[in-house]
Protein backbone atom coordinates (compact mmCIF):
# COMPACT_ATOMS: atom_id res chain seq x y z
CA UNK A 1 0.00 0.00 0.00
CA UNK A 2 1.48 3.39 -1.14
CA UNK A 3 0.30 6.91 -0.56
CA UNK A 4 0.61 10.31 -2.24
CA UNK A 5 3.56 12.84 -1.70
CA UNK A 6 0.44 15.24 -1.00
CA UNK A 7 -0.75 12.38 1.76
CA UNK A 8 2.60 12.42 3.01
CA UNK A 9 2.47 16.00 3.75
CA UNK A 10 -0.65 16.46 5.30
CA UNK A 11 -0.12 13.78 7.66
CA UNK A 12 3.47 14.95 8.64
CA UNK A 13 1.92 18.12 9.71
CA UNK A 14 -0.86 16.77 11.62
CA UNK A 15 1.51 14.63 13.48
CA UNK A 16 3.82 18.42 14.25
CA UNK A 17 0.86 20.16 14.87
CA UNK A 18 -0.26 17.63 17.64
CA UNK A 19 3.01 16.76 19.04
CA UNK A 20 3.84 20.16 20.23
CA UNK A 21 0.86 19.48 22.73
CA UNK A 22 3.45 16.62 24.41
CA UNK A 23 7.02 17.98 25.84
CA UNK A 24 9.65 15.84 24.70
CA UNK A 25 7.61 13.95 21.97
CA UNK A 26 7.85 17.48 19.74
CA UNK A 27 8.11 16.75 16.03
CA UNK A 28 9.08 19.72 13.65
CA UNK A 29 8.40 20.17 10.01
CA UNK A 30 11.77 20.83 8.07
CA UNK A 31 11.08 22.31 4.30
CA UNK A 32 13.99 21.71 1.96
CA UNK A 33 14.10 22.48 -1.88
CA UNK A 34 14.12 18.87 -2.26
CA UNK A 35 10.62 18.79 -0.23
CA UNK A 36 9.64 18.83 3.31
CA UNK A 37 10.37 15.90 6.20
CA UNK A 38 9.93 15.58 9.61
CA UNK A 39 12.22 15.76 12.53
CA UNK A 40 12.50 14.71 16.24
CA UNK A 41 15.19 14.61 18.77
CA UNK A 42 15.81 12.81 22.16
CA UNK A 43 18.65 12.48 24.45
CA UNK A 44 18.92 9.22 26.48
CA UNK A 45 20.85 7.29 29.04
CA UNK A 46 21.71 3.87 28.01
CA UNK A 47 21.59 0.99 30.59
CA UNK A 48 25.54 1.23 30.36
CA UNK A 49 25.41 4.52 31.52
CA UNK A 50 25.98 6.16 27.41
CA UNK A 51 24.44 8.91 26.79
CA UNK A 52 22.99 9.02 23.35
CA UNK A 53 21.31 11.55 21.27
CA UNK A 54 18.97 10.35 18.66
CA UNK A 55 17.60 12.34 15.56
CA UNK A 56 15.18 10.82 13.98
CA UNK A 57 13.42 12.38 10.42
CA UNK A 58 10.75 10.90 8.37
CA UNK A 59 11.19 11.71 4.81
CA UNK A 60 8.68 10.72 1.37
CA UNK A 61 10.35 8.28 -1.03
CA UNK A 62 8.57 9.10 -4.34
CA UNK A 63 9.85 6.28 -5.89
CA UNK A 64 8.28 3.64 -3.42
CA UNK A 65 5.08 6.03 -2.52
CA UNK A 66 5.92 5.45 1.38
CA UNK A 67 7.48 7.08 4.00
CA UNK A 68 11.41 6.07 4.75
CA UNK A 69 12.75 6.39 8.59
CA UNK A 70 16.27 8.22 9.04
CA UNK A 71 18.41 8.66 12.03
CA UNK A 72 20.65 8.98 13.30
CA UNK A 73 22.72 8.24 16.99
CA UNK A 74 25.66 10.58 18.13
CA UNK A 75 27.86 9.68 21.80
CA UNK A 76 28.68 12.37 24.23
CA UNK A 77 31.48 12.91 22.50
CA UNK A 78 29.70 14.24 19.27
CA UNK A 79 30.92 11.06 17.27
CA UNK A 80 28.25 9.11 15.58
CA UNK A 81 27.92 5.59 16.83
CA UNK A 82 28.98 2.94 14.29
CA UNK A 83 26.85 0.60 12.53
CA UNK A 84 27.87 -2.59 13.96
CA UNK A 85 26.77 -0.85 17.88
CA UNK A 86 23.63 0.15 15.77
CA UNK A 87 22.16 -3.19 14.76
CA UNK A 88 23.09 -4.09 18.41
CA UNK A 89 20.77 -1.19 19.98
CA UNK A 90 17.97 -2.75 17.54
CA UNK A 91 14.79 -3.68 19.42
CA UNK A 92 15.34 -7.34 20.53
CA UNK A 93 12.32 -8.36 18.70
CA UNK A 94 13.54 -7.56 15.24
CA UNK A 95 17.29 -8.09 16.59
CA UNK A 96 17.71 -11.36 14.46
CA UNK A 97 15.81 -10.53 11.36
CA UNK A 98 18.27 -7.64 11.14
CA UNK A 99 21.39 -9.38 12.12
CA UNK A 100 20.49 -12.04 9.48
CA UNK A 101 21.10 -9.87 6.57
CA UNK A 102 22.11 -6.40 8.32
CA UNK A 103 22.41 -4.74 5.29
CA UNK A 104 19.69 -4.72 3.70
CA UNK A 105 17.51 -4.08 6.60
CA UNK A 106 19.30 -1.07 8.58
CA UNK A 107 22.46 1.00 6.50
CA UNK A 108 24.16 4.17 6.24
CA UNK A 109 22.78 6.33 3.05
CA UNK A 110 23.00 9.98 1.75
CA UNK A 111 20.39 11.37 3.85
CA UNK A 112 17.78 12.79 0.19
CA UNK A 113 17.63 16.42 1.92
CA UNK A 114 20.56 16.79 3.48
CA UNK A 115 23.17 14.83 1.54
CA UNK A 116 25.04 13.86 4.85
CA UNK A 117 25.19 9.82 5.94
CA UNK A 118 22.33 9.11 7.69
CA UNK A 119 20.95 5.53 8.78
CA UNK A 120 17.84 4.47 7.11
CA UNK A 121 15.56 1.39 7.11
CA UNK A 122 15.29 0.31 3.42
CA UNK A 123 11.77 1.28 1.92
CA UNK A 124 11.66 -1.66 -0.29
CA UNK A 125 10.14 -3.81 2.26
CA UNK A 126 7.74 -0.75 3.64
CA UNK A 127 4.66 -1.45 1.13
CA UNK A 128 4.38 -4.45 1.80
CA UNK A 129 5.03 -4.47 5.70
CA UNK A 130 1.97 -2.24 5.57
CA UNK A 131 -0.42 -3.80 2.86
CA UNK A 132 -0.54 -6.44 5.96
CA UNK A 133 -1.98 -3.63 8.24
CA UNK A 134 -6.03 -3.12 7.50
CA UNK A 135 -7.51 0.03 6.18
CA UNK A 136 -8.96 0.64 9.56
CA UNK A 137 -5.65 1.29 11.06
CA UNK A 138 -4.28 3.01 8.35
CA UNK A 139 -6.70 5.04 7.45
CA UNK A 140 -6.34 7.85 9.73
CA UNK A 141 -2.73 8.52 9.09
CA UNK A 142 -0.69 6.12 7.27
CA UNK A 143 2.39 8.00 8.81
CA UNK A 144 1.91 7.24 12.22
CA UNK A 145 0.51 3.80 11.52
CA UNK A 146 3.78 3.21 9.84
CA UNK A 147 5.85 4.69 12.66
CA UNK A 148 4.49 3.07 14.80
CA UNK A 149 5.73 -0.48 13.10
CA UNK A 150 9.11 0.71 12.44
CA UNK A 151 10.18 3.03 15.21
CA UNK A 152 10.54 0.71 18.08
CA UNK A 153 12.43 -1.24 15.51
CA UNK A 154 15.28 1.15 16.60
CA UNK A 155 13.96 2.72 19.55
CA UNK A 156 11.16 5.24 18.53
CA UNK A 157 8.05 5.01 20.17
CA UNK A 158 5.06 7.61 20.34
CA UNK A 159 3.31 7.65 23.92
CA UNK A 160 -0.63 6.46 23.27
CA UNK A 161 -1.85 9.53 23.96
CA UNK A 162 -0.16 11.03 21.58
CA UNK A 163 -0.95 8.52 19.02
CA UNK A 164 -4.74 8.84 19.81
CA UNK A 165 -4.44 12.62 19.48
CA UNK A 166 -2.83 12.57 16.08
CA UNK A 167 -5.74 10.20 14.74
CA UNK A 168 -8.63 11.94 16.58
CA UNK A 169 -7.13 14.77 13.92
CA UNK A 170 -8.18 12.68 10.50
CA UNK A 171 -11.70 13.24 12.24
CA UNK A 172 -12.11 16.19 11.81
CA UNK B 1 13.42 0.40 -28.95
CA UNK B 2 16.40 -1.89 -28.55
CA UNK B 3 20.22 -0.89 -27.38
CA UNK B 4 22.39 0.82 -29.97
CA UNK B 5 24.81 -1.79 -28.94
CA UNK B 6 28.40 0.57 -29.98
CA UNK B 7 27.10 2.94 -27.14
CA UNK B 8 26.05 0.29 -24.42
CA UNK B 9 29.28 -1.08 -25.71
CA UNK B 10 31.69 2.21 -24.96
CA UNK B 11 29.89 3.43 -21.83
CA UNK B 12 30.90 -0.02 -20.24
CA UNK B 13 34.40 0.25 -21.47
CA UNK B 14 35.07 4.02 -20.87
CA UNK B 15 38.07 4.49 -18.25
CA UNK B 16 40.12 7.01 -16.28
CA UNK B 17 43.28 7.48 -15.67
CA UNK B 18 43.63 8.04 -11.54
CA UNK B 19 46.82 8.74 -9.58
CA UNK B 20 46.13 7.73 -6.25
CA UNK B 21 48.30 9.84 -3.93
CA UNK B 22 49.13 9.61 0.11
CA UNK B 23 48.38 12.12 2.01
CA UNK B 24 51.70 13.56 2.90
CA UNK B 25 51.81 13.89 6.64
CA UNK B 26 50.10 10.65 7.25
CA UNK B 27 53.28 9.10 6.07
CA UNK B 28 55.41 7.55 8.77
CA UNK B 29 57.82 6.49 7.03
CA UNK B 30 61.03 9.02 5.32
CA UNK B 31 60.57 8.46 1.85
CA UNK B 32 57.14 8.56 0.83
CA UNK B 33 55.45 6.03 -1.30
CA UNK B 34 55.29 6.43 -4.90
CA UNK B 35 51.74 7.23 -5.87
CA UNK B 36 49.60 4.13 -7.05
CA UNK B 37 48.07 4.15 -10.51
CA UNK B 38 45.25 2.41 -12.30
CA UNK B 39 42.68 2.89 -15.05
CA UNK B 40 39.42 3.12 -13.53
CA UNK B 41 36.38 2.04 -15.32
CA UNK B 42 34.07 4.98 -14.93
CA UNK B 43 30.89 2.79 -14.58
CA UNK B 44 33.12 1.35 -11.41
CA UNK B 45 32.98 2.56 -7.42
CA UNK B 46 36.54 3.67 -6.24
CA UNK B 47 36.15 0.97 -2.99
CA UNK B 48 36.66 -2.06 -5.70
CA UNK B 49 40.23 0.01 -6.58
CA UNK B 50 40.68 0.85 -3.55
CA UNK B 51 41.74 -2.57 -2.02
CA UNK B 52 44.84 -2.42 -3.86
CA UNK B 53 45.52 1.24 -3.67
CA UNK B 54 45.23 0.60 0.10
CA UNK B 55 47.60 -2.56 0.29
CA UNK B 56 50.33 -0.42 -1.27
CA UNK B 57 50.13 2.63 1.01
CA UNK B 58 50.09 0.19 3.97
CA UNK B 59 53.41 -0.40 3.63
CA UNK B 60 54.11 3.33 4.19
CA UNK B 61 52.43 3.82 7.65
CA UNK B 62 52.88 2.28 11.04
CA UNK B 63 49.89 -0.33 10.60
CA UNK B 64 49.14 -0.33 14.49
CA UNK B 65 47.62 3.74 13.79
CA UNK B 66 45.50 2.78 11.06
CA UNK B 67 41.95 1.48 10.76
CA UNK B 68 40.43 0.33 7.75
CA UNK B 69 37.20 1.95 8.62
CA UNK B 70 39.13 5.52 8.60
CA UNK B 71 39.95 5.15 5.04
CA UNK B 72 38.95 7.70 2.49
CA UNK B 73 39.54 9.67 -0.80
CA UNK B 74 39.64 13.41 -1.27
CA UNK B 75 39.68 15.83 -4.67
CA UNK B 76 40.28 19.10 -4.39
CA UNK B 77 39.58 19.74 -0.54
CA UNK B 78 36.08 17.18 -1.55
CA UNK B 79 35.56 14.14 0.54
CA UNK B 80 34.74 12.11 -2.39
CA UNK B 81 31.41 9.80 -1.88
CA UNK B 82 32.60 6.21 -2.48
CA UNK B 83 29.03 5.28 -3.35
CA UNK B 84 28.80 7.50 -6.21
CA UNK B 85 30.14 5.77 -9.83
CA UNK B 86 33.50 6.63 -10.32
CA UNK B 87 32.60 8.17 -13.64
CA UNK B 88 30.03 10.42 -11.87
CA UNK B 89 32.22 11.93 -9.57
CA UNK B 90 35.02 12.53 -11.45
CA UNK B 91 32.48 14.35 -14.51
CA UNK B 92 31.36 16.43 -11.20
CA UNK B 93 33.98 17.32 -9.62
CA UNK B 94 36.88 17.67 -12.17
CA UNK B 95 36.69 21.30 -13.89
CA UNK B 96 40.06 21.03 -15.59
CA UNK B 97 41.64 18.78 -18.38
CA UNK B 98 44.70 17.34 -16.42
CA UNK B 99 45.46 14.10 -16.74
CA UNK B 100 45.92 11.46 -15.05
CA UNK B 101 43.65 12.62 -12.30
CA UNK B 102 44.96 12.85 -8.71
CA UNK B 103 43.32 11.86 -6.37
CA UNK B 104 44.39 11.82 -2.07
CA UNK B 105 44.37 8.86 -0.11
CA UNK B 106 43.74 9.52 3.90
CA UNK B 107 43.93 6.93 6.46
CA UNK B 108 42.86 9.66 9.22
CA UNK B 109 40.44 11.77 10.38
CA UNK B 110 37.40 10.34 8.33
CA UNK B 111 34.79 13.07 7.89
CA UNK B 112 31.94 11.31 9.41
CA UNK B 113 29.75 14.00 9.06
CA UNK B 114 30.16 14.35 5.41
CA UNK B 115 30.77 11.12 3.80
CA UNK B 116 29.17 7.13 4.40
CA UNK B 117 32.16 4.68 6.16
CA UNK B 118 32.86 2.27 3.39
CA UNK B 119 32.78 -1.01 5.07
CA UNK B 120 33.67 -3.00 2.13
CA UNK B 121 32.78 -5.30 -1.27
CA UNK B 122 29.47 -6.59 1.15
CA UNK B 123 28.18 -2.54 1.83
CA UNK B 124 28.99 -1.92 -1.67
CA UNK B 125 26.80 -4.74 -3.38
CA UNK B 126 24.36 -3.74 -1.31
CA UNK B 127 24.17 -0.55 -2.03
CA UNK B 128 24.30 -0.72 -5.89
CA UNK B 129 21.56 -3.79 -5.64
CA UNK B 130 19.41 -1.04 -3.74
CA UNK B 131 19.90 1.38 -6.37
CA UNK B 132 18.97 -1.38 -9.09
CA UNK B 133 15.81 -2.29 -7.65
CA UNK B 134 14.72 0.84 -7.09
CA UNK B 135 15.27 1.98 -10.67
CA UNK B 136 13.29 -1.34 -11.56
CA UNK B 137 10.81 -0.19 -9.13
CA UNK B 138 10.58 2.75 -11.74
CA UNK B 139 10.14 1.56 -14.61
CA UNK B 140 8.62 -1.84 -13.71
CA UNK B 141 7.12 -1.14 -10.48
CA UNK B 142 9.80 -3.55 -9.41
CA UNK B 143 7.79 -6.88 -11.23
CA UNK B 144 11.21 -7.75 -13.19
CA UNK B 145 13.43 -7.40 -10.70
CA UNK B 146 11.52 -9.01 -7.72
CA UNK B 147 10.80 -12.06 -10.09
CA UNK B 148 14.41 -12.73 -10.83
CA UNK B 149 16.15 -15.37 -9.14
CA UNK B 150 19.18 -14.20 -6.59
CA UNK B 151 21.67 -15.68 -8.99
CA UNK B 152 21.06 -13.30 -11.59
CA UNK B 153 21.21 -10.86 -9.26
CA UNK B 154 24.59 -11.94 -8.45
CA UNK B 155 25.37 -12.43 -12.35
CA UNK B 156 24.37 -8.07 -12.78
CA UNK B 157 27.13 -7.42 -9.43
CA UNK B 158 29.88 -9.88 -10.67
CA UNK B 159 29.67 -8.94 -14.04
CA UNK B 160 30.04 -5.36 -13.37
CA UNK B 161 33.04 -6.46 -10.66
CA UNK B 162 34.48 -8.48 -13.13
CA UNK B 163 34.31 -6.51 -16.28
CA UNK B 164 31.96 -9.03 -17.81
CA UNK B 165 29.66 -7.34 -20.21
CA UNK B 166 28.11 -10.28 -22.26
CA UNK B 167 27.65 -11.61 -18.62
CA UNK B 168 25.67 -8.63 -17.08
CA UNK B 169 23.80 -7.33 -20.77
CA UNK B 170 22.48 -11.33 -20.25
CA UNK B 171 20.39 -10.35 -17.03
CA UNK B 172 20.22 -6.97 -17.83
CA UNK B 173 18.17 -6.65 -20.78
CA UNK B 174 15.62 -8.17 -18.81
CA UNK B 175 15.53 -5.16 -16.96
CA UNK B 176 15.75 -2.77 -20.13
CA UNK B 177 12.16 -4.72 -21.54
CA UNK B 178 10.08 -1.61 -22.49
CA UNK B 179 7.17 -2.82 -24.42
CA UNK B 180 3.50 -4.07 -24.28
CA UNK B 181 2.97 -4.52 -20.57
CA UNK B 182 6.79 -3.28 -19.49
CA UNK B 183 6.49 -0.24 -20.63
CA UNK B 184 8.60 1.95 -18.27
CA UNK B 185 6.06 4.02 -15.99
CA UNK B 186 9.13 6.42 -15.26
CA UNK B 187 12.79 7.15 -16.42
CA UNK B 188 15.61 6.95 -13.36
CA UNK B 189 17.49 9.33 -13.12
CA UNK B 190 19.69 11.26 -10.58
CA UNK B 191 20.66 14.77 -11.33
CA UNK B 192 23.96 15.86 -9.66
CA UNK B 193 25.55 19.73 -8.93
CA UNK B 194 28.62 20.17 -7.05
CA UNK B 195 28.03 20.87 -3.65
CA UNK B 196 24.37 20.10 -3.07
CA UNK B 197 22.98 16.68 -2.56
CA UNK B 198 21.94 14.86 -6.18
CA UNK B 199 17.97 14.69 -6.67
CA UNK B 200 16.42 12.45 -8.26
CA UNK B 201 12.60 13.20 -9.25
CA UNK B 202 9.44 11.37 -11.24
CA UNK B 203 10.34 11.73 -14.78
CA UNK B 204 8.11 10.30 -17.35
CA UNK B 205 9.04 9.01 -20.61
CA UNK B 206 6.26 10.88 -22.45
CA UNK B 207 5.23 14.74 -21.78
CA UNK B 208 1.81 16.06 -21.38
CA UNK B 209 1.78 16.52 -25.02
CA UNK B 210 2.37 12.74 -25.65
CA UNK B 211 5.94 13.47 -27.25
CA UNK B 212 8.94 11.86 -25.58
CA UNK B 213 10.29 13.85 -22.45
CA UNK B 214 13.57 15.43 -23.66
CA UNK B 215 16.68 15.87 -21.09
CA UNK B 216 15.89 19.42 -21.56
CA UNK B 217 12.67 19.28 -19.99
CA UNK B 218 14.07 16.92 -17.47
CA UNK B 219 16.46 19.23 -16.53
CA UNK B 220 13.56 21.56 -16.04
CA UNK B 221 11.51 19.08 -13.66
CA UNK B 222 14.45 19.10 -11.44
CA UNK B 223 15.39 22.85 -11.38
CA UNK B 224 12.50 24.77 -12.77
CA UNK B 225 15.22 27.72 -12.69
CA UNK B 226 17.54 25.49 -15.29
CA UNK B 227 19.08 27.89 -18.28
CA UNK B 228 20.66 25.54 -21.13
CA UNK B 229 22.84 28.79 -21.97
CA UNK B 230 24.56 28.64 -19.20
CA UNK B 231 25.02 24.76 -18.34
CA UNK B 232 26.55 21.80 -19.51
CA UNK B 233 24.66 18.47 -18.76
CA UNK B 234 27.50 15.72 -18.95
CA UNK B 235 27.05 12.17 -18.51
CA UNK B 236 30.12 9.49 -19.06
CA UNK B 237 32.35 12.66 -20.07
CA UNK B 238 29.94 13.62 -22.59
CA UNK B 239 28.40 16.40 -23.08
CA UNK B 240 24.70 15.13 -23.56
CA UNK B 241 22.00 17.26 -26.19
CA UNK B 242 19.31 18.31 -24.63
CA UNK B 243 16.95 17.25 -27.05
CA UNK B 244 18.05 14.00 -26.68
CA UNK B 245 14.75 11.56 -25.32
CA UNK B 246 15.30 10.81 -21.50
CA UNK B 247 13.96 7.11 -22.75
CA UNK B 248 17.37 6.68 -25.40
CA UNK B 249 19.15 7.64 -22.29
CA UNK B 250 17.64 5.03 -19.87
CA UNK B 251 18.30 2.89 -22.41
CA UNK B 252 21.67 3.08 -23.53
CA UNK B 253 23.12 5.78 -21.35
CA UNK B 254 22.35 4.18 -18.08
CA UNK B 255 24.78 3.19 -15.55
CA UNK B 256 24.91 -0.37 -14.32
CA UNK B 257 22.66 0.00 -11.55
CA UNK B 258 20.30 1.37 -14.06
CA UNK B 259 20.25 4.85 -13.22
CA UNK B 260 20.74 7.97 -15.80
CA UNK B 261 23.43 9.92 -13.96
CA UNK B 262 23.63 13.21 -14.99
CA UNK B 263 26.13 16.12 -13.72
CA UNK B 264 24.61 19.77 -14.34
CA UNK B 265 27.74 22.26 -14.75
CA UNK B 266 27.94 25.56 -15.35
CA UNK B 267 29.94 26.36 -18.56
Amino acid sequence: MEITQEQFMNEIETIATTSSNFPGQEWTIVKTPAGSFVKHRSVEATADGLVLTKEYHICFNPSYGVPVLYFNIWTQDGKLLPIEQVWQLVCSSHKEAVLLDPWTAISQQEHPHLGAPWFHIHPCHTAKAMSKLSQSTTQFNYVLSWLSMFGPVVGLSIPNQMMTSIYKQADK
Amino acid sequence: MPQDYDVTRQVWEGKVPVEFVLAAHECTIIDAPKPYYAMLPRISYFPLALERAYKYFMSAVDESEVNKDDVWLEYDGYPLKWHYPVGVLFDLHKTDDVLPWQITVHLKKFPEDDIIRCAGRDALESMFMQSLKEADQLKHRGEIVNTMQKRDHKQLWNGLVNDRFDQFWLVNKKLMENSGSNTFHFVPMRLYKTDKPYRQVLVKPMNEAAERTTLAEACRIFDPGFDSSSSRVVSHGVEVPLDTPVIWLAENLAYPDNFVHISILSS
